[in-house]
C-alpha cells in the first residue's frame, strides 16, 4: 500500500472515530485541528489502526500522539 | 491491547443512524443507535455511540427519558468511563448527567461537607479503585479495610445511591493477591447496609487475561483495560437496573440452532445436536446450562418456536439434555408470529414486557421484536453458537442484588399457578374457584429474618405497588425503629403450593393518632385471590389495637401500577387530595371501617 492509500484508510478510520463523516485529513492533522480528538479517541484511533494495519502501536506513541504522520511512519 | 473486530452489526446501525441524522430524524436516529447497542458491547462500539450522541444537539435523548445525576469518583483516569457509561445507560432508556471528581481527589471529596461532590447531589455514586493504588510493600489488611469503611461510612449519607468497589486482583504480586482478598471479604461485610457492593474480581474474572493493559497503564493511566471498563460498566448499570426494580425477569429462547443445534422439522429426532461429542452439541448444551442455572437462580424460562409442537415434545422426551419440558414456564410452540406470542406470553404470566429477554438466531425476528416491542431486550447473537453464553453473561440481564429462598422456587411457584388456571376453568364463578384453592395465610411482624425478601419485594414489584417506594433494607430498618411503625408479613399456600412471602405492608404513625401506609405490595403471582381483603382487616385490628383513629394512604401512580388504582377507594377510603408528587391521598375513618370478606384460612 503506498503512503497515500495509507492516508486515506486512515482518513476512514478517523471519520468515524470523531463522527466526522466529511473531514480531510493531513499528515499534519492533529488534536489541536478537532476538539473531538481527545485522549478517548486517541485510544480508539488507536486500536482501529491495529486492527486494519495488523501492526502494535508502541507505548511512546500511545503516550504522546501529536499528529497523523507519527501513525504513518509506524506502517508497513 | 485488544484488537476487538468491529461487529457489522453496530456498524451498519452507526451508518444510517448517522446518515438519518442528516435528515434531522432524530426520533429514528435514536431508535437505530439502541439497537446497534444490542450487539455486544465493545469499547470502540459503545465510544463511537457516546460520539454520536455528543454531537447531538441538546437534550439528546428521547422526551421523557429519566434524567439522574451520576457522580464517577475513584483514583485512576475515569475519563474513559464516561462515554461507556453515556452509551450504556442510552442503550438502557435512561440519561445520566455526570460529575466526575478531579484527578486523585475522592478521598477529600467524601469527606469534606461543601465539596464540589456533595454540592452535586448525586443520586448515583459509582466508586472505582484498583489494586494499582496499593503499594504492596506497605499493604496491612486491617489498616486497608479500615480507612475503606471509615470513608464508606461518610459516603453512605449526601450521595444518593453508592455502589462501593472491591479491589480487582494483580496477576501477578502473590503477596499483594493475598493482601487484596483478604481486604475484599472483610470490607464486604463491613460496608454500611445502604450501600452496595460491587464486586470487581467477579467482572475481572469473566474478562479474563484482557482485564488489564500495561501499555495503557504505562502511556495514559488508563486501568482497567478498554474491555475490563466495558465490564465494569455493565456490572455497575446491572446493579442499578436490580436497585430500580428493572431486572428482566423472563428469558424467552428459540429452540432450532438455539437450545440445540438443527432444525427439528427436518433433522428428526435424532439429528439435532446436543450433548458432547460435536463442537456445536457443546455450545448448545452450555447454552442449556446457562439457562438452567439462571432458573435455579429464579429467572423464569420460556420457549417461543415456530414448530411442530410434537417434534419438539418428542425431542425433549427423548434426547438427553440438560433441560426438560417442565423447567419452561411458557411455552409459544405454534406458527404465529413472535411478537404476538410475546405479548400473550406476558398476559398470561402477568408480567410486562420490559421484563423480557428475547433469545432467537433469526435475524429478521430479532428485528421483527425489536421493531414491534421495543421494551423486550433483544441482544444481538454472533452466528457460532458458542457466542451465546458469553454475550448473555455480559449483558447481564438478570443479576440481582440478593437471591432469596422464593428466587429459587419461583418456577415451581408459576407452574402451580397453570394447574391454577386450569382448576379456574372448571368453575362458575371466580368465588367458587377462590373456595376450591383452599387458601391458607401465614403472617407475622416483618423482622431482621424477613428483610432481605422484603426489600426484593419493593424493588421488583411493579404492578401491585401502591407507592412503588424502592426502599433498601437500610430505609426499611429505620422506617421500622420509628416509635409506633408497623410492618406485617404475609404468605399464601394453597392446595397447589406454597406461594411463598408473597405480600406485606408497612405503616408510619402520623399526626392526631393517624397512621399512613407507606408501602403496600403484592407479588403478582397472588394478584386476584382476595389476599388485600384480609390483609386490610389485619390492618384495621392492628390499628384499633394500637389506638389509632384514622387511615391515611396515598396512591402513587407510575406507567404500571394501574392496577391499584382502585384498591383505596375500593376498601371504603375516601379521597382527600393531591400530594404534591402527583399522588391521590385517601383517609379512612377507623369508626366507619368494615370488614372485608374473603376466602383465605
Amino acid at each position: 500500500m503506498t503512503r497515500p492509500e495509507q492516508l486515506a484508510r486512515l482518513q476512514e478510520i478517523f471519520r468515524d472515530v470523531l463522527d466526522q463523516p466529511a473531514l480531510h485529513i493531513t499528515e499534519d492533522f492533529s488534536p489541536t485541528d478537532c476538539p473531538e480528538w481527545d485522549s478517548v479517541a486517541t485510544v480508539q484511533i488507536i486500536l482501529a489502526t491495529e486492527a486494519t494495519f495488523s501492526i502494535r502501536v508502541p507505548v511512546e506513541t500511545v503516550a504522546h500522539l501529536r499528529n497523523v504522520r507519527q501513525l504513518l511512519d509506524l506502517l508497513p | 491491547m485488544s484488537q476487538p473486530a468491529k461487529p457489522n452489526y453496530f456498524t451498519e446501525a452507526l451508518a444510517r443512524a448517522r446518515s438519518l441524522r442528516t435528515h434531522n430524524n432524530w426520533a429514528e436516529a435514536w431508535k437505530e443507535l439502541r439497537a446497534g447497542l444490542d450487539a455486544p458491547a465493545d469499547f470502540s462500539t459503545a465510544t463511537s455511540a457516546a460520539k454520536f450522541l455528543n454531537n447531538t444537539p441538546p437534550p439528546a435523548r428521547p422526551n421523557g427519558w429519566p434524567v439522574r445525576r451520576v457522580a464517577l469518583i475513584g483514583a485512576n483516569t475515569l475519563t474513559f468511563l464516561l462515554p461507556l457509561l453515556r452509551a450504556l445507560a442510552f442503550r438502557d432508556g435512561w440519561w445520566p448527567e455526570f460529575y466526575e471528581s478531579p484527578f486523585g481527589t475522592w478521598r477529600q471529596e467524601i469527606l469534606e461537607p461543601r465539596s464540589a461532590l456533595r454540592q452535586f447531589n448525586p443520586e448515583v455514586t459509582l466508586l472505582l479503585r484498583s489494586w494499582r493504588e496499593v503499594k504492596s510493600g506497605s499493604a496491612n489488611v486491617v489498616a486497608i479495610v479500615k480507612e475503606e469503611t471509615a470513608l464508606a461510612q461518610l459516603a453512605a449519607h449526601g450521595l444518593g445511591l453508592v455502589l462501593w468497589p472491591s479491589f480487582d486482583i494483580p496477576g501477578n504480586n502473590s503477596a499483594l493477591r493475598a493482601t487484596l482478598a483478604e481486604v475484599n471479604a472483610q470490607l464486604r461485610a463491613a460496608l454500611p447496609s445502604n450501600i452496595i457492593w460491587a464486586d470487581i474480581t467477579d467482572t475481572q474474572k469473566m474478562t479474563g487475561e484482557n482485564w488489564s493493559d500495561e501499555r495503557l497503564w504505562e502511556a495514559l493511566r488508563q486501568h482497567p483495560s478498554p474491555s475490563g471498563s466495558v465490564a465494569v460498566v455493565e456490572l455497575w448499570l446491572s446493579l442499578l437496573r436490580a436497585r430500580w426494580g428493572q431486572a428482566r425477569k423472563v428469558l424467552v429462547t428459540d429452540l432450532d440452532d438455539v437450545l440445540w443445534g438443527g432444525i427439528a422439522g427436518e433433522d428428526g429426532i435424532a439429528g439435532v445436536r446436543i450433548g458432547a461429542g460435536t463442537p456445536a452439541g457443546e455450545a448448545h448444551t452450555a447454552y442449556q446450562n446457562y439457562l438452567r442455572d439462571l432458573k435455579e437462580r429464579g429467572t423464569l424460562l420460556a420457549v417461543c418456536s415456530k414448530n411442530n409442537e410434537a417434534d419438539v415434545l418428542e425431542i425433549f422426551s427423548r434426547r438427553q439434555m440438560p433441560l426438560r419440558r417442565e423447567d419452561f414456564t411458557g411455552w409459544m410452540v405454534n406458527w404465529n408470529d413472535k411478537a404476538e406470542n410475546l405479548r400473550a406470553l406476558a398476559a398470561k404470566l402477568h408480567l410486562g414486557l420490559d421484563s423480557f429477554v428475547f433469545v432467537d438466531d433469526h435475524p429478521a425476528e430479532r428485528a421483527r421484536v425489536r421493531q414491534a416491542l421495543p421494551e423486550v431486550a433483544v441482544p444481538e447473537l454472533s452466528v457460532d453458537p458458542a457466542g451465546y453464553v458469553p454475550a448473555l453473561r455480559a449483558r447481564r440481564f438478570f443479576d440481582t442484588i440478593t437471591v432469596s429462598a422464593e428466587d429459587r422456587n419461583r418456577t415451581a411457584a408459576y407452574q402451580a399457578n397453570e394447574q391454577r388456571e386450569e382448576l379456574r376453568a372448571g368453575f362458575n364463578s371466580l368465588e367458587d374457584f377462590l373456595r376450591g384453592l383452599e387458601m391458607q395465610c401465614e403472617q407475622g411482624p416483618v423482622t431482621a429474618t424477613e428483610l432481605d425478601r422484603i426489600e426484593q419485594l419493593l424493588a421488583r414489584t411493579n404492578q401491585w405497588n401502591l407507592t412503588t417506594r424502592r426502599h433498601s433494607r437500610a430505609e426499611i430498618q429505620s422506617l421500622l425503629s420509628r416509635p409506633g411503625a408497623h410492618a406485617r408479613w404475609f404468605r399464601l399456600r394453597d392446595r397447589f403450593g406454597d406461594n411463598g412471602l408473597v405480600s406485606f405492608w408497612i405503616v408510619v404513625p402520623g399526626a392526631d393518632g393517624e397512621w399512613e401506609i407507606d408501602s403496600w405490595v403484592m407479588s403478582c403471582r397472588v394478584i386476584g385471590r382476595g389476599l388485600e381483603d384480609l390483609m386490610f382487616n389485619e390492618l384495621v385490628s392492628a390499628a384499633r389495637s394500637q389506638g389509632v383513629r384514622r387511615l391515611r394512604g396515598i396512591y402513587l401512580p407510575t406507567a404500571k401500577n394501574n392496577l391499584v388504582a382502585g384498591l383505596l377507594p375500593g376498601l371504603g377510603f375516601t379521597l382527600e387530595g393531591r400530594t404534591d408528587n402527583g399522588g391521590d391521598l385517601y383517609t379512612l375513618e377507623l369508626v366507619k371501617a368494615s370488614e372485608r370478606p374473603h376466602v383465605i384460612r
